[in-house]
């Protein structure tokens, strides 16, 4: 089977996280920021390419909202070309690695970047469906190759 | 000799015992007293006897003597009646088949076997044999005697033909024993290169290119390698001309298998194809090869592909060597073909610079170039002029441009091109390494970087004006404020121009800038360029100038004297040339400038910022002990003859130090700091005078000064000294004198206690290290030490002490005896009394037992630890609970244990599970919240069967966690859950 897109373009990879004085600091305490969701997601791995969703930038800082006081997340992902049939796999891998490493008080909203897919609209409303997204778990096939992505990040 | 005949015929009727009787017949034949002809008459009965088995056990007899006698035995008569007997035996009856093998096989090696017998046989053989229904033991004897034939006896039967090679062929025709396959693989290729294969020759090619690619199991038992049959294999279907019609469909057919063996196997047997095959056979199948080997270098898309994209780029190269010895008229006319295919399907993938397949490119056609100065130049051509031709890049852009012109330039470097003979370049190539120095003075850190890295690559080639510039880039590089990693590519190019322009760098950048250096007063700027002539160390060239200048910056003000001193320090650590170690140690070098000033400074009581600064004589300390490590005996003997007069008060006399004046105690504290770092690193045979005087002025030193450092010296010194020169009972007096004295010490409430503990302690490691008589003794005082409440505490450092290994201090580099596992002999030894007293002790001091427990598990590993666990585990248990004092400490060692695998802590994941995921919520501190996590993470190292049952409770848990109110926390839980979570995920290989 041919690759959607058998050449991307490679973008450069951020620096590390610099821990600062406070976050050592027994009595401060830190909220969620969108750096810190980005740094959950950005080394999910491209189904099609052993390169990471921010070497794509499939993901990127800028595109992700994080209040922590009311509980919500919201992360918008560019996929690499408009037609990549990968676009649901890689949102499901993102929305699925946010609910396993984000407290449960938040709520979650993955979709996709507006204007830069075809089918954008379907694919927001799968990735909103919690229905759809514990059935796509159960699938083992899906799940083996979701497992996939995301043992990286 | 006759009895021997008359038993035999009753032992060879019943089959009893028939080996030992063929040996005492082979013996009597041997010792002609008896012949070979009486032993065969005397069994004419059974031979002839109308029940097989009887017949059988005849012909078995028969063989058995055969065997035992000398390959030259028969003349050629005698063997002419022996092969007659045995092919009319092979066709008989099928069960005697296997024995006539063996006889077969016996007779075929004898002196005096003919063509004619040899031709007899395989005419037996070949119409009444099918070797693939008879067992494995006696196929692999019709191998062996096929074995023998091909390597001896085959012009014999080179007239058969076609028959033969069909008997050969058709006898191997579905083995499936590995061990026979083995040996078939390997004898194969003799028979086929010499042997006419005619219009067999596809028939020959598909009965063993059936076992393509190979597919075999290894177990523990076998062995025999996969890797074994497949390289054999290969040979084999390449060993001929004939197969090269067949074999590279082949190969290329199976390469398109999604297997990672087989795709391996496929691109070994293409290169040898292309190793072995004519160019001209290659070149009919070339365009298919290349779109195969494309589609595998190029793409990406497994991670475990790089052994098969080394593989490919491998048949590549091979591929373009055969290309270049086609010969006649068109002979770069092949080469140059499929170098435009190459260069035509990479095009479209060098337009695009920040695409994931634009560095790929680059590297493959770099292999490509390195195969022959043709294609290195077409290749360099066109790359070159692509890049140079790109106007307006980007900034990401420019950084892949350089690294691609860093690769190119290297090849051609590599192929020793000359950029200038380049088509199409005559007048451009000097532009390359403009580009790189006009980059390399770029302000973004990301592409001064590979700017650098390219300028280093081509070092070699820049012409003198160019290189007037790179000397100007350097220059002000080094004197400027950059990162490490700037720093570091900048003192690299400084090293490779250094190696091959060594008076142009001095004249240019060194002399030029060391004046200005001298008179300078800003420290930044003198460091900045210490440290770059430090980075040329590896040259013999500049040892004089860095020993100059060093020392012309050592010694006068404290600021510089520091700077410098960590210049040398980081010099001598991380040089590679030995030599300039040795440089220092000449005769008026640098070390004896050190030691001459230093020796003169704290005796004069001169300038005390430098010369009695602790830093400043750390550094001091490390850089002579140092030097003096890596010297030879005679070098070492010389300068402690050179300085010891120096040391006359403390070596020579007795010190008592409470009746020096201030003046005294203050020279003595500091001279024996000197004294440690030259004696430390001494060879042993260099004997001293009174080591027993000294030892105890040293001791007298380190309990009486004020000065910590004095302290920690002297103390150092007495263990080493007791290391290396007290050996044998005669000196066991002054070692219990020693203990005596240091316990009256203790009492003393004028002392400062904390001076005799680390005495104490060094003096135990000194004896433990060594394995000396006393040292059980020294230990035991040290576990009562444990007990006292004013300074037990102090000694639990003791116990760290004796399971770390100091890098400079106490070891065989600096001619210390070390005994092997001592480590562990001590372990053992306080280990039980530690524990019992841990439990006995009342409340303040039983800590100090605890801590010294918890350095001892620190510092061994699980095989020491094993025996005594039942016993530390209920204690470490116990202390994994929040309200604990010590938890951090003990969740740390424990996490080195989870770490290291511990086998036994798998039994009781039930117990510390749950109070580890107490401790990851509860604990008021993050570092012990942290820790915990990292046990839990480590945890699931275990087998999967003890796992899952905690699993369900271990995710819930760390759930809660994820909102824990420190981000550090958070990560840690994060990768602890995502561990947890995929124990029990499938993988590919399962």
């Amino acid at each position: 089977m041919g690759l959607d897109n058998e050449n991307p373009t490679l973008f450069d990879k951020s620096e590390e996280r610099k821990v600062s004085e406070k976050e050592l600091d027994d009595n401060e305490a830190e909220e969620f920021d969108s750096r810190e969701i980005f740094d959950l997601i950005r080394g999910i791995t491209d189904p099609e390419h052993p390169l990471s969703l921010e070497e794509l930038r499939v993901v990127d800082q800028s595109l992700i909202e994080v209040e922590d006081s009311i509980n919500t997340v919201k992360v918008l992902f560019t996929p690499t070309i408009p037609h990549c049939s990968m676009a649901t796999l890689i949102g499901l891998s993102i929305k699925v690695r946010l609910l396993w490493c984000l407290p449960p008080r938040f709520k979650i909203s993955v979709t996709i970047t507006p204007g830069t897919h075809a089918s954008e609209h379907a694919i927001n409303k799968q990735l909103d469906d919690k229905e759809r997204v514990a059935a796509a778990l159960e699938n083992t096939h899906l799940s083996t190759v979701l497992n996939k992505c995301i043992a990286t990040a | 000799m006759t009895h021997v005949l008359k038993d035999i015929l009753d032992i060879v009727k019943t089959g009893n015992d028939i080996d030992s009787t063929c040996e005492v017949v082979s013996k009597e034949i041997l010792g002609k007293r008896l012949t070979f002809l009486q032993f065969v008459e005397s069994l004419e009965e059974i031979l002839t006897s109308t029940d097989k088995d009887i017949r059988l056990n005849g012909v078995n007899a028969f063989v058995a003597v055969l065997k035992k006698l000398p390959l030259d035995f028969f003349i050629p008569e005698e063997l002419d009646y022996i092969s007659q007997f045995l092919c009319e035996r092979f066709i008989d009856h099928h069960s005697f088949i296997p024995i006539v093998l063996i006889g077969i096989e016996y007779t075929v090696k004898m002196k005096n076997i003919s063509k004619q017998m040899i031709v007899r046989y395989f005419n037996t053989i070949m119409p009444h044999f099918h070797c693939q229904s008879q067992l494995q033991n006696d196929r692999n004897t019709f191998y062996c005697i096929l074995q023998y034939i091909f390597l001896n006896r085959l012009d014999d039967l080179r007239f058969m033909g076609p028959d033969f090679l069909y008997c050969v062929i058709s006898s191997m025709d579905g083995e499936r024993d590995p061990n026979n396959l083995i040996l078939l693989f390997r004898m194969l290729p003799q028979f086929l290169r010499n042997f006419p294969l005619g219009h067999l020759a596809e028939e020959t090619f598909d009965v063993i290119a059936c076992y393509f690619p190979i597919d075999f199991y290894e177990t523990e038992e076998s062995k025999i390698t996969r890797d074994e049959l497949a390289t054999n294999l290969s040979r084999c279907l390449t060993c001929v001309e004939e197969f090269a019609d067949f074999c590279i469909p082949l190969a290329l057919q199976k390469l398109e298998a999604s297997l990672k063996v087989a795709k391996l196997d496929s691109l070994h047997l293409l290169k040898l194809c292309c190793e072995n095959f004519d160019p001209v056979k290659i070149k009919v199948h070339i365009e298919e090869i290349w779109r195969i080997l494309k589609m595998i270098i190029m793409t990406d898309t497994e991670d475990s592909a790089d052994e098969v994209r080394e593989a490919a780029i491998g048949v590549l190269t091979a591929l373009l060597y055969s290309l270049t010895i086609i010969k006649g008229d068109n002979e770069q006319e092949q080469l140059s073909n499929f170098l435009d295919i190459i260069l035509k399907s990479s095009n479209r993938f060098l337009l695009d610079t920040q695409a994931t397949l634009f560095i790929p490119s680059i590297k493959l056609l770099c292999s490509v170039g390195k195969t022959s100065n043709y294609a290195c130049l077409k290749i360099a051509n066109k790359v070159y002029l692509m890049l140079l031709d790109k106007s307006d890049a980007s900034r990401s852009e420019i950084i892949r441009i350089i690294e691609a012109m860093g690769l190119v330039t290297n090849m051609c470097i590599q192929m020793g091109i000359d950029l200038s003979s380049i088509p199409g370049l005559e007048k451009r190539w000097e532009e390359i390494c403009c580009y790189f120095l006009l980059y390399a003075q770029n302000e973004l850190p990301e592409i001064k970087i590979p700017a650098l890295k390219a300028l280093k690559v081509s070092t070699k080639i820049l012409t003198n004006s160019q290189r007037q510039n790179y000397y100007c880039v350097i220059i002000t590089l080094i004197k400027s404020d950059i990162t490490d990693s700037i720093r570091k590519e900048t003192l690299s190019c400084f090293k490779e121009a250094a190696k091959y322009f060594k008076e142009e760098i001095n004249r240019e950048i060194i002399q030029f800038n060391v004046n200005i250096l001298n008179q300078s007063n800003d420290i930044i700027l003198k460091s900045k360029w210490l440290n770059a002539l430090c980075s040329l160390g590896n040259e013999e060239y500049f040892f004089g100038l860095i020993s100059d200048i060093l020392s012309a910056n050592l010694s006068v003000k404290q600021a510089e004297t520091e700077m410098t001193l960590k210049c040398l320090r980081d010099l001598i650590k991380n040089t590679e040339n030995i030599n300039l170690l040795h440089h220092f140690a000449s005769k008026d070098g640098l070390l004896n400038f050190i030691l001459t000033t230093w020796i003169n400074g704290i005796k004069s009581c001169a300038n005390l910022n430098i010369f009695r600064n602790e830093i400043i004589l750390e550094d001091v300390s490390f850089v002579i002990n140092s030097i003096i490590k890596v010297i030879n005996t005679s070098e070492q003997l010389q300068i402690f003859n050179q300085f010891s007069q120096y040391f006359d008060d403390i070596l020579n006399m007795t010190i008592n130090y409470k009746t020096l004046s201030d003046i005294q105690q203050g020279i003595h504290s500091y001279m024996v700091i000197l004294l440690e770092s030259i004696l430390n690193s001494l060879n042993k045979n260099i004997k001293l005078k009174n080591v027993t005087l000294l030892i105890e002025n040293c001791i007298e030193l380190s309990t009486y000064s004020n000065n910590s450092m004095c302290c920690l010296s002297a103390s150092r010194l007495t263990a080493t000294l007791i290391n290396k020169y007290i050996d044998g009972d005669e000196y066991n007096f002054l070692i219990d004198k020693l203990k005596l004295n240091l316990e009256n010490y203790l009492n003393l409430s004028s002392l400062n206690v904390h001076n005799v503990i680390i005495q104490i302690s060094w003096i135990t490691k000194s004896l433990s290290v060594k394995g000396h008589g006393k040292m059980l003794q020294w230990i035991d005082w040290s576990l009562n030490l444990l007990a006292d409440p004013l300074y037990g505490k102090m000694m639990t450092q003791c116990f760290k002490m004796l399971t770390q290994t100091d890098d400079g201090y106490l070891n065989k580099e600096c001619f210390c005896s070390v005994k092997l596992l001592y480590r562990q002999r001590i372990f053992c030894y306080v280990i039980e009394p530690l524990i019992s007293r841990y439990n006995t002790m009342p409340e303040p001091v039983k800590e100090n037992y605890l801590i010294s427990i918890l350095y001892q598990m620190d510092g061994n590993t699980y095989v020491t630890l094993s025996p005594y666990f039942s016993k530390i585990l209920p204690l470490l248990l116990q202390l994994l609970s929040p309200e604990q004092d010590y938890v951090l400490q003990s969740l740390q060692t424990f996490r080195n244990l989870l770490e290291s695998k511990t086998p036994v802590l798998e039994d009781y994941l039930q117990s510390f599970v749950p109070k580890l995921l107490n401790l990851s919520q509860s604990s008021k501190f993050m570092n012990i919240r942290i820790v915990a996590l990292q046990c839990l993470y480590n945890c699931c190292d275990y087998s999967l069967i003890k796992l899952l049952p905690l699993k369900r409770q271990v995710i819930f848990e760390l759930t809660k966690c994820l909102d824990d109110k420190k981000r550090l926390v958070r990560k840690e839980v994060v990768r602890t859950k995502s561990r947890w979570l995929s124990i029990d995920v499938l993988n590919d290989d399962d």
